[in-house]
């Protein structure tokens, strides 16, 4: 939880950040309006110097209003160059089309200076001329590949490798030569290898192919197979070129091999760690209590909602703010799914102790309940847009970008276990919780009050949940029935662990993320098999956990000596 | 020193201790979690013979029973029941040799009546398709009939069991083991939370089956013990301290150490 | 532990015998002989006989759970998947020309899914086709899920996994069969399941008739075998393995042979109930073996009352009318009913619906007088002859108007087990004038009968 002082830090950061976010997007180029002018105006001349002089030096921001004026959304309006974005549904109005600067797409504003929208396109819009349109589309990509944007700009560089455009090529040259060790230096050098591969002349072609071998990407990989299949079913066979070709792809497809390791093996992590999320609530709750929540799933539904509420109020009242919903989303998640744990615990659970099959009919009517009061209220189709600072990813090596969203969740899920076990380990009420779960009897002979640690046990194993409902909506839709998709496999992860033992639902929720990650690619090798290879690596899993089970029916970390026959 | 006396020598002989002892443990130890629960060099008991464990709280008597009934294994060493090695063999196995438990907390079925737990215990059909078919003679009526008697239960026996007194659930499961008849007897503290009299009843069931099969009795009261007038092993953390009578146990420094000391 | 709630010590009171076995016999003419009459005659549509037989088969599957847990403690969460075992069995036979499936030449004379899946004849789907012999069928339905729960009872109680983990474990078997099914690739049609059987199956009244009587008899042989089974000794060491199965062993006994066992007759019987459900719905999808329909099937029994055979009869037959009438009379509200349900049966009455019928005896037993007797019997008879009016489509049309969201059928019912069990009440402490008891009680029942007939 976050403490006020690191609040106070936090903020004066945010308002600077944000600042510079405004700062950076004001920058309106006279030069550049003017060629946009007359691309727009009536005279065929002018339109044709215009597109001359953006090839000779036009700029990424050009590009919008490239792709508008190509596919029929540029118009002049009040004297101002403007283009139709996507239409966007508007209450009251139907589908609309926001009226954007062609140059800056700041929204076009009336005098209230509210956004203008219209209906429909108007009269006035202009088209590109059929001939001009190749040419125009040629200007887009040569452009794009100088955009400002690194992200975009490497997504061009790439997209032109894939397209094998020889006409990108002195712009990729001149791009590598200016700078050869800079950040774009890896995804240049592929995209010239992969168009001289396909364009170029024999000895191009040969060192192509040995670039392309050293980079080792996918995408390398994609063209020299290709390559190959051309070169197999021309009428004359290149021996030496296709000796090569092969060299090449057997280090592509062993470096990719790892790359794949690497990515389940991340995937599994992250998996992983929202399994043990889960699990660890169920398992505090069941070993002190005896209680077998089914509707653990529900209070991270609960989660999950309360974060789509906290960001619904960023997003209308401060939606500068919104990346940052998160810093709020947390506590309240949490502090939400422990209050209903709370009463739950108060109302129900109460009354169950020592009828552990009761308290999992019982919880389970409870878990039914809770999903039809989240439709009632909520509906069944929601999402919450995750913050712009998780899109994207680290790349760490060439083809191998791990998703930040994913690191994010790897991280929180980490920084929740290791809170966990201080407050389990070093706390009073840790120790409270020891004791209890070891004997009831004997801690509440000592005076302690068996029934608070209980119900403040049970609030803080469903406020656990609600913080895995804070990030389970980032990667997936929201709908009430979200938790009943975790509850199974989260019940695997107790079963394998042992009930109640903390490294025992580590080491179980590893195992079970970490096989299915590592069982799914097999299937996928298995033609016929490729499009149920996750349902078939859950099922295999579920089947090594029985295994399991029969070779050890108390889990890794059973109970042991005089209480392991309570 | 005195003690020394009243202790048996280790067993050289492995294969003669097996053969004369009903049960026998050979240098069995037993660790929880780095404690030492039990770690006996050689404990023998005759056929036809009762013998009381007693031994101050955590000495590792109940354990003890544990190991000889398979619900712990040992760590290290080997146990012996009627000259079969049972030291990896299943509990269910073990108790199919005719080793009977009473546990510490009486434990019949509660919502069974008084005789139909009996009825479970009788000898017999242990498969699913036997007891199917089973259908009782009036042999075994009576006998449990009798036994029933003896106890004092023959006025509840259409009662189902969670309605017994704790004495009352005592003698039951007592009953049952009787109506068992296994070779050999583990008996738990079968005087824990009983009355003057109603220990009095047990310990008088216990002699009545003394002749008949080998018991081994575990039990804290002394007054009890003295009852049952029979040979005593004390054990203290998870040593044997002595062997013998009452009078040369209480005559023991050790064990008075034991008991008084801490 | 609360779980052990069995039968109290059956009264050897002669009236009682007598009141037993009027019942008997009256449930015995109504359910083979006055309703297929009824039926016959046209009185009673055809829909509500076809959704009575197919209720029945779930009572079928009640008393298997029954067995497994209110007499054995078993609590199995995956009794769906062993009730679509046998009704992908029966459907798969059903789906087939030899079974009378409605297949068309330009699918090649097979059904019409596997084509959507590049299957255009069985013979690249061969475990289909010993399904074409209604005798493999039948026995397939019935011994796959005696061999399932059988090797995989054995495992899991052999290796001693009891209580809670059994439950969870039989859960996810049924999640993961459940994932499987639906896929495609397994070629059972995926999640839109099998269908398209023989039309009249379901639609012509002599076989909706046949269909129900097979359903009946098969749930009165179930419950005799089931009967049986509890009354022998058998019974009693499952009844001895819920109590304390530790203590069986040290008796020489093994409890995982009974265990598994007591599984695999309950496997066999929701086999059973799914083969005799699949030609009366029509269709068999595998929404019906989520985990979800599994653990419905426990609240059946819950609320109907464990460890009583009967109670697990009249649970299946109550939870599904009420699921049936609620979500046509208010669908959203279903949910909840159904979650109040739940925790209701295990916090209020978890000695469920028997309870009732106990009441009745006891009075009976005591030589009450017919007073007493009928307000104790007030309850049950209200919530039986609601649900009986309700299956039969025989509710009068004036309980079912819309009164302010909510129909006066419903507010009878409430007055009549209110009235019955405040009479009761009063009548123990005998302030009660005859008159008013016989209002309270009998009026709303006399109601709902005067409009039915």
């Amino acid at each position: 939880m976050l403490r006020p002082r690191l609040a106070r830090r936090i903020f004066p950061l945010l308002v600077v950040l944000l600042i510079c976010t405004f700062a950076r997007a004001a920058d309106p180029s006279d030069a550049l309006a003017g060629l946009l002018k007359r691309l727009a105006g009536a005279d065929e001349s002018e339109r044709k110097a215009a597109l001359a002089a953006m090839e000779k030096d036009g700029d990424a921001r050009l590009v919008p209003a490239l792709i508008a004026y190509r596919d029929g959304l540029l118009a002049v309006r009040d004297n101002q160059v403007v283009v139709y974005g996507n239409r966007v549904e508007i209450e009251g109005r139907g589908k609309v089309y926001p009226v954007l600067d062609a140059l800056t797409l700041a929204p076009v504003t009336e005098k209230s200076g509210q956004a203008h929208f219209e209906e429909s396109l108007p009269a006035t819009v202009l088209r590109a001329p059929r001939a001009v349109r190749t040419q125009i589309s040629n200007l887009i990509s040569s452009l794009s590949l100088l955009d400002p944007n690194p992200a975009k700009r490497k997504a061009a560089i790439i997209d032109a490798g894939d397209r094998a455009d020889e006409k990108s090529l002195a712009s990729l040259k001149s791009q590598l030569e200016r700078d050869p060790g800079g950040r774009f230096s890896a995804p240049l050098r592929e995209s010239i290898a992969r168009i001289h591969l396909a364009h170029g002349s024999r000895e191009e072609k040969l060192a192509a192919v040995g670039e392309l071998g050293k980079l080792a990407s996918g995408n390398g990989g994609m063209s020299l197979r290709k390559a190959l299949e051309a070169l197999e079913k021309s009428p004359q066979r290149d021996a030496q070129l296709e000796q090569a070709i092969h060299q090449s792809l057997q280090t592509v497809e062993s470096y990719q091999k790892k790359i794949r390791f690497i990515h389940n093996t991340f995937a599994g992590l992250s998996l992983t760690s929202i399994l043990i999320l889960m699990a660890l609530g169920l398992a505090i709750i069941f070993g002190l209590m005896g209680v077998i929540n089914m509707a653990h799933g529900e209070f991270m539904m609960i989660g999950a909602f309360t974060t789509y509420v906290v960001a619904e109020a960023f997003r209308r009242h401060m939606p500068g703010a919104y990346d940052w919903y998160m810093l709020a989303a947390v506590p309240a998640a949490f502090l939400v799914s422990a209050f209903a744990g709370y009463l739950c615990e108060r109302l129900i659970i109460r009354h169950l102790y020592g009828r552990p099959l009761e308290t999992l009919l019982a919880t389970w009517g409870l878990s039914l309940i809770l999903i039809q009061t989240a439709r009632v209220y909520f509906g069944d189709t929601l999402s919450v847009a995750s913050p712009t600072w998780l899109q994207g990813g680290w790349e760490v090596a060439p083809d191998l970008v791990l998703p930040s969203l994913r690191l994010f969740i790897i991280g929180f899920c980490a920084v929740c276990i290791v809170i966990v076990y201080v407050v389990i380990r070093f706390t009073s009420f840790g120790l409270l919780l020891r004791a209890t779960t070891q004997n009831r009897e004997i801690a509440s002979a000592l005076g302690v009050s068996t029934r608070r640690v209980d119900g403040l046990t049970f609030a803080f194993g469903t406020g656990l949940a609600g913080l895995a409902g804070v990030i389970v909506p980032l990667y997936n839709k929201l709908n009430p029935n979200i938790g009943q998709e975790y509850i199974v496999e989260s019940f695997m992860v107790v079963v394998v662990g042992g009930v109640g033992n903390f490294f025992g639902v580590l080491l179980g929720g590893a195992g079970l993320g970490f096989l299915s990650k590592y069982i799914e690619p097999l299937y996928q090798s298995f033609h016929g098999l490729a499009s149920s290879a996750s349902v078939l690596g859950r099922v295999t899993v579920l089947i090594l956990v029985i295994l399991f089970l029969n070779w050890k029916p108390s889990g890794l970390f059973p109970a042991r000596g005089r209480l392991a026959d309570a | 020193m005195s003690s020394a006396a009243v202790i048996e020598k280790p067993q050289v002989d492995l294969d003669d201790a097996v053969y004369s002892y009903i049960v026998y443990l050979h240098k069995v130890t037993v660790v929880f979690d780095g404690f030492k629960a039990l770690d006996i060099q050689s404990f023998g008991v005759y056929h036809n013979d009762l013998r009381v464990v007693i031994g101050p709280n955590g000495a590792g008597k109940t354990t003890l029973c544990d190991v000889i009934s398979g619900k712990t294994r040992v760590t290290t060493g080997r146990v012996f029941v009627k000259r079969e090695e049972v030291t990896h063999m299943p509990d269910v196995d073990i108790a199919a040799l005719g080793v009977g438990r009473k546990f510490q907390t009486p434990t019949v079925f509660d919502s069974l009546t008084v005789y139909e737990n009996m009825q479970l215990a009788q000898p017999g059909h242990r498969g699913v398709f036997a007891n199917l078919f089973d259908r009782q003679t009036p042999a075994e009526r009576d006998e449990i009939f009798s036994i029933l008697k003896r106890v004092r239960l023959e006025g509840v026996r259409d009662t189902p069991a969670r309605f017994l007194s704790h004495g009352q659930r005592q003698w039951l499961e007592i009953s049952m083991l009787i109506l068992q008849k296994p070779k050999l007897l583990l008996v738990d503290e079968p005087a824990a939370g009983l009355t003057d009299s109603e220990t009095e009843l047990t310990a008088n069931l216990l002699l009545e089956l003394k002749g008949q099969h080998t018991i081994i009795c575990i039990e804290h009261d002394m007054d009890f013990v003295r009852k049952l007038n029979s040979k005593i092993t004390v054990l203290n953390e998870g040593k044997i301290l002595a062997e013998g009578t009452m009078d040369q146990v209480q005559a023991n420094p050790e064990v008075i150490d034991a008991y008084l000391g801490r | 532990m609360l779980d052990q709630q069995v039968s109290p010590i059956a009264p050897q009171d002669r009236s009682v015998r007598t009141l037993r076995i009027i019942t008997v016999a009256a449930l015995f003419s109504l359910f083979f002989i006055i309703i297929p009459t009824l039926c016959g005659a046209g009185i009673i549509r055809d829909h509500y006989l076809n959704q009575l037989g197919r209720y029945i088969c779930f009572a079928i599957a009640a008393i298997g759970i029954d067995l497994i847990w209110g007499y054995t403690g078993l609590l199995s969460l995956g009794q769906a998947f062993f009730f679509c075992v046998g009704a992908y069995a029966m459907a798969m036979h059903l789906a087939l020309p030899q079974g009378g499936g409605d297949v068309r030449p330009e699918y090649n004379m097979i059904p019409q899914f596997m084509f959507f899946n590049n299957v255009h004849s069985l013979d690249h789907a061969p475990f289909w086709i010993p399904f074409r012999s209604r005798a493999f069928a039948i026995s397939a339905g019935i011994f796959l899920p005696a061999i399932v729960a059988s090797i995989f009872g054995f495992f899991i109680f052999r290796s001693r996994v009891r209580g809670v983990y059994f439950s969870i474990i039989t859960q996810a078997v049924a999640w993961g069969a459940w994932l499987l099914v639906s896929r495609n690739e397994m070629l059972l049609g995926g999640t839109n399941g099998l269908t398209n059987f023989y039309k009249p199956l379901n639609q012509s009244r002599p076989w909706i008739v046949t269909l129900y009587l097979a359903s009946l008899t098969m749930l009165t042989l179930a419950y005799l075998a089931c009967r049986w089974i509890t009354r022998s000794s058998l019974g009693r060491v499952l009844v001895a393995v819920r109590d304390k199965e530790t203590r069986l062993y040290f008796s020489g006994y093994r409890p995982y042979r009974f265990k598994v066992f007591a599984f695999a007759v309950a496997a066999v019987l929701a086999a059973i109930a799914g083969m005799l459900y699949a030609p009366q719905m029509g269709i068999i999808t595998p929404a019906r073996m989520k985990v979800e329909e599994s653990i419905m099937m426990v609240i059946w029994v819950a609320l109907g009352g464990r460890g009583r055979l009967w109670g697990a009869i009249f649970g299946a037959l109550l939870v599904n009318y009420t699921y049936s009438m609620l979500t046509s009379d208010m669908p959203s509200a279903w949910p909840f009913i159904q979650g109040a349900m739940f925790l209701a049966v295990v916090l209020l009455f978890p000695q469920g619906c028997v309870v009732l019928w106990d009441r009745i005896e006891v009075q009976v037993a005591n030589r009450a007088g017919a007073l007493a007797i009928l307000a104790a019997a007030g309850p049950l008879l209200a919530i039986s002859f609601f649900i009986l009016l309700e299956a039969l489509g025989l509710m009068p049309h004036a309980l079912r108007q819309d009164l302010h969201g909510i129909q006066p059928k419903y507010i009878l019912l409430l007055i009549a087990i209110g009235g019955s069990a405040f009479a009761s009440w009063r009548l123990r402490q005998s302030k009660l004038k005859q008159v008013t008891a016989v209002a309270l009680a009998g009026a709303p029942l006399a109601i709902m009968e005067g409009g039915a007939s």
